[in-house]
């Protein structure tokens, strides 16, 4: 027992407010650092805003990050702050209005195979049965053959081989993420890209499919980024995590995650990191409740029917089962 | 009419319509896709087929009597007509109601141009590809019907024809028993082909009910 607070360190690296100075390293690590790799990931300076209901929202603001090779990284926070655009720019699904972003310091101009993205659902094709829709990002294999074992070998790493004909509908939640899961990992992608791969799963699932990214983290050692609200899902998987804020969507804090793995969700040192980071985003969330009344009390003036029951409520759910 | 000419009426009705069926199926589908994928397409002649749809399709048979004269093709034109708007519109309507999670998923797997097409959006598309054709063969049947009735009276005799032989004779037994015909077979088509195709495909995709 007494090994643990060795292994507990917390960083908070830098404290940023999104304005730094052009041509500085990307991320200045308190870590003791050799010659580091190029990033796999990398994000200068890049901003999003959407058409909102009163002008223009901010929702990404001068954000730049980087994200070495190997590593998994996580982007933490209320909703609203920009983490899934963030994640959709570097799948290529978004396009970045200002400021660029990098793969191996190349830009990326377009989604493609070599960055496999996990969907909040699973995203399978309900007309395709469980391996075929593996087999979908095995195209490249010419021999059919193969290619159903190659979709195989992954399924049954993520232990549905018994599943395999059985079409989506027939899966449960959580399973169907597990075969989007085999499906990203069957592309062999370069990075991988998970947008809160578990929100809209119950919380056993979730605890085991937490406990699988990790084992297959392990034995892959992909680079990933993962979006979550929820911090103890970022402590226990990442090695690094981004917290976030909100209007304008910006990065505070990049906090070095250095505990031991496997790392366990219920163990008191990821339980004690995550208050940390969920203090520090408490700010961000009182922010958005706040504003959402300010906006509730507005349209009550204007005796707009229906306007402030339909806002006010969601404040309860911004940071959803966040620990 | 015991001499054999009501099967060989259905034959040939039933030729008749297939071939206008089959290039209206794969005239709508390949109309259908463009419109529903391009902009610039739906903006013009997705809108014109919109209109043409409301022109009831036995209207074009003067326009196709002029152009083909009294002939087969008049009325294969008139039963293409029938069915293929219809068809047009339902498939593009069923690949503007993609969800786009799946084309987003498609893309990020690095599938596009032909594969999309023939891979995501037909297959995706496949339901209401399926009641458009159900819808229009419903339509093609009738406009095959008016235009064997109205159009020509020369050559095969197709049983819109026997209908108006037996209107010409006064022969009642024959009009009722053509039109029982008819019936028997718009019945048999949509119970044994399309909502077959149907029910194997919502079972598939689980829209079924439970």
């Amino acid at each position: 027992m007494s090994v643990f607070p060795t292994k507990l360190r917390l960083q908070e690296i830098t404290q940023r407010n999104g304005h730094r100075e052009a041509g500085a390293f990307p991320t200045s690590t308190a870590e003791p650092s050799v010659t580091k790799p190029p990033a796999k990931i990398r994000l200068e300076n890049v901003s999003v805003t959407f058409p909102g209901r009163q002008g223009e929202v901010s929702a990404l603001e001068n954000v730049s990050l980087s994200i070495q090779p190997g590593e998994f990284a996580c982007l933490v926070g209320p909703s609203g702050c920009g983490k899934s655009t963030l994640l959709n720019i570097i799948a290529g699904l978004l396009p970045t209005q200002s400021g660029t972003a990098y793969k191996d310091e190349t830009k990326i101009s377009g989604a493609g195979p070599d960055r496999a993205v996990i969907f909040q659902e699973a995203a399978l094709f309900p007309w395709l049965t469980t391996v075929q829709n593996v087999e979908f990002a095995l195209k490249h294999v010419r021999n059919r053959r193969e290619r159903r074992d190659r979709a195989m070998e992954y399924l049954k790493m993520v232990h549905l081989m018994r599943f395999a004909s059985a079409h989506p509908h027939e899966l449960s939640g959580g399973m169907r993420q597990r075969v989007a899961i085999a499906r990203a990992l069957a592309m062999d992608p370069d990075v991988l890209l998970m947008d809160e791969p578990f929100a809209a799963l119950d919380a056993q699932t979730r605890d085991i499919l937490i406990g699988e990214v990790q084992r297959i983290w392990l034995e892959t050692r992909k680079t990933v980024v993962f979006v979550t609200h929820n911090v103890l899902e970022a402590v226990t998987l990442g090695d690094r995590v981004f917290s976030m804020g909100t209007r304008p969507g910006r990065i505070k804090q990049e906090i070095l995650v250095q505990l031991s793995r496997p790392r366990e969700l219920e163990s008191p040192e990821t339980a004690r990191m995550a208050q940390r980071i969920l203090a520090d985003l408490r700010d961000e969330i009182s922010k958005i409740v706040q504003e959402e009344s300010d906006l509730a009390d507005q349209d009550k003036e204007r005796g707009r029917a229906g306007g402030p029951a339909s806002v006010s409520h969601s404040g309860a759910g911004v940071m959803g089962d966040g620990i | 009419m015991r001499d054999g000419s009501l099967p060989i009426a259905i034959k040939i009705s039933l030729m008749r319509l297939c071939i206008a069926f089959g290039v209206a199926v794969i005239l709508g589908t390949a109309l259908g896709l463009l419109n529903g994928t391009i902009p610039l397409f739906r903006r013009t002649v997705g809108a014109l087929a919109l209109g043409l749809q409301t022109l009831p399709s036995i209207c074009w048979l003067p326009l196709a009597i002029v152009w083909f004269g009294l002939s087969e093709r008049a009325i294969l034109f008139v039963t293409l007509m029938g069915a293929l708007l219809a068809i047009t519109i339902a498939v593009s309507d069923g690949i503007l109601n993609i969800p786009p999670l799946y084309l987003r998923a498609a893309r990020m797997m690095g599938a596009r141009g032909f594969r999309l097409y023939r891979e995501v959006m037909l297959p995706a598309a496949f339901p209401a590809v399926i009641s458009g054709a159900k819808q229009g063969w419903a339509f093609a049947w009738r406009s095959l019907m008016a235009g064997e009735l109205i159009g020509v009276s020369k050559g095969a005799l197709g049983l819109g024809q026997q209908l108006n032989v037996g209107r010409d004779l006064n022969d009642m037994s024959l009009v009722l028993a053509v039109m029982t015909l008819l019936i028997l077979i718009g019945v048999i088509a949509d119970r044994l082909i399309f909502t077959r195709l149907e029910n194997s495909v919502r079972r598939r995709w689980g829209l079924a009910g439970a």
